[in-house]
């Protein structure tokens, strides 16, 4: 009789011991993870310069010519939108005469590369749209004239003189 | 009456012996158990801001690589992986006037990632063994190489990197 008791004790011990392993297995089973985001900056500086060969002075041959090239302008951009280059005159696109009591005016257009005709009686803006290569956007520049001896109104002998300045600007 | 004695004696002896061995050798056992929580830590660097990009200066091609810094990972298990994400699929990026502009990059993780890679894709590491209690350092940075020719464009680009260890 005691033998048959000590049996029915031992099974009770044994599904017990089963349900646990089973319950832990479950709690093992799951993903165990972290995730953590580090954030990295970098600040591109605008690059917008203007550089010429031009001489500081540009003689200009009225009488066997009808045009001056006055030299090259390069410019570097990295805005991809619309920058200007805007050019003025001081003499309002002519050139005016320089002894005192001359007020003859010797006028012209000016050419920025492919755009010629410009009219420098007001400044002139020029919309150029993109970022340049590295090695920068290159112009020719000059200004584009009646000859002396075509002048409907000729112009007093004397030197003529103009001052052209370019600026290159993002809005 | 002779008899009787022996036969008494006999008895008493056979059944001292009996009782002897179970006072001899008794035995009883005690379970012990102990649980150690399983362990999974990650530290990553701070944010990082460059500030060696100076397009202005750049004549050509320049190449950019930039030290983010050390990706520590502490486990007491066994093969547990760590996996790299970008926001931005593998650029930083920028937007001006409505525009994206992005600048392509690879990164590298110590020698579990020597060989730039892009994060154009998720990077996922094989299964590592269990660390030191110092952790395994690995350090991460990011390199690319500006353009021969073009320009990028002014701007301020970004992009984050996230690291993942994790252990099923």
């Amino acid at each position: 009789m005691k033998i048959c008791q000590d049996g029915m004790k031992m099974k009770k011990v044994v599904l017990l011991f089963a349900f646990l392993i089973l319950f832990s297995s479950q709690a093992f089973g799951q993903l165990i993870g972290r995730s953590v985001g580090t954030k990295i900056t970098a600040t591109i500086d605008q690059v917008l310069s203007i550089s010429t060969n031009m001489p500081t002075i540009s003689p200009v041959d009225v009488v066997n010519s009808s045009s001056a090239f006055l030299g090259e302008v390069t410019i570097n951009s990295n805005y991809s939108g619309t920058w200007y280059v805007v050019i003025s005159s001081r003499n309002r696109g002519q050139l005016r005469g320089q002894t005192p009591g001359n007020s003859d005016n010797y006028p012209y257009t000016f050419y920025f590369g492919d755009m010629r005709d410009i009219d420098l009686s007001s400044d002139a803006e020029l919309a150029i749209r993109g970022r340049s290569p590295k090695t920068g956007l290159t112009y020719r520049i000059g200004i584009d004239f009646t000859r002396y001896a075509d002048l409907s109104t000729p112009v007093i002998s004397d030197s003529y003189f103009d001052e052209i300045v370019l600026t290159v600007m993002i809005p | 009456m002779k008899k009787l004695v022996i036969v008494g004696l006999l008895a008493v002896v056979t059944v001292f012996g009996a009782f002897a061995n179970d006072f001899i050798s008794p035995a009883a056992g005690v379970d012990l158990t102990a649980k150690v929580d399983k362990f999974l830590d990650l530290t990553v660097p701070a944010d990082y801001t460059a500030t060696d990009i100076a397009q202005s200066a750049e004549t050509g091609a320049t190449a950019y690589s930039w030290s983010i810094g050390n990706v520590v990972v502490k486990s007491n298990m066994n093969n547990w992986t760590i996996s790299l994400s970008s926001v931005n699929d593998g650029v930083l990026k920028t937007t001006v006037d409505s525009v994206d502009y992005t600048i392509g990059y690879t990164v590298t993780l110590g020698t579990l990632l020597s060989t730039p890679t892009s994060l154009a894709t998720d990077w996922t590491s094989a299964a590592q063994s269990k660390t030191t209690k110092s952790g395994v350092t690995n350090a991460l940075a990011v390199a690319f190489t500006s353009s021969a020719t073009e320009f990028y464009q002014a701007g301020t680009y970004s992009d984050t990197i996230t690291v993942t260890v994790s252990q099923p």
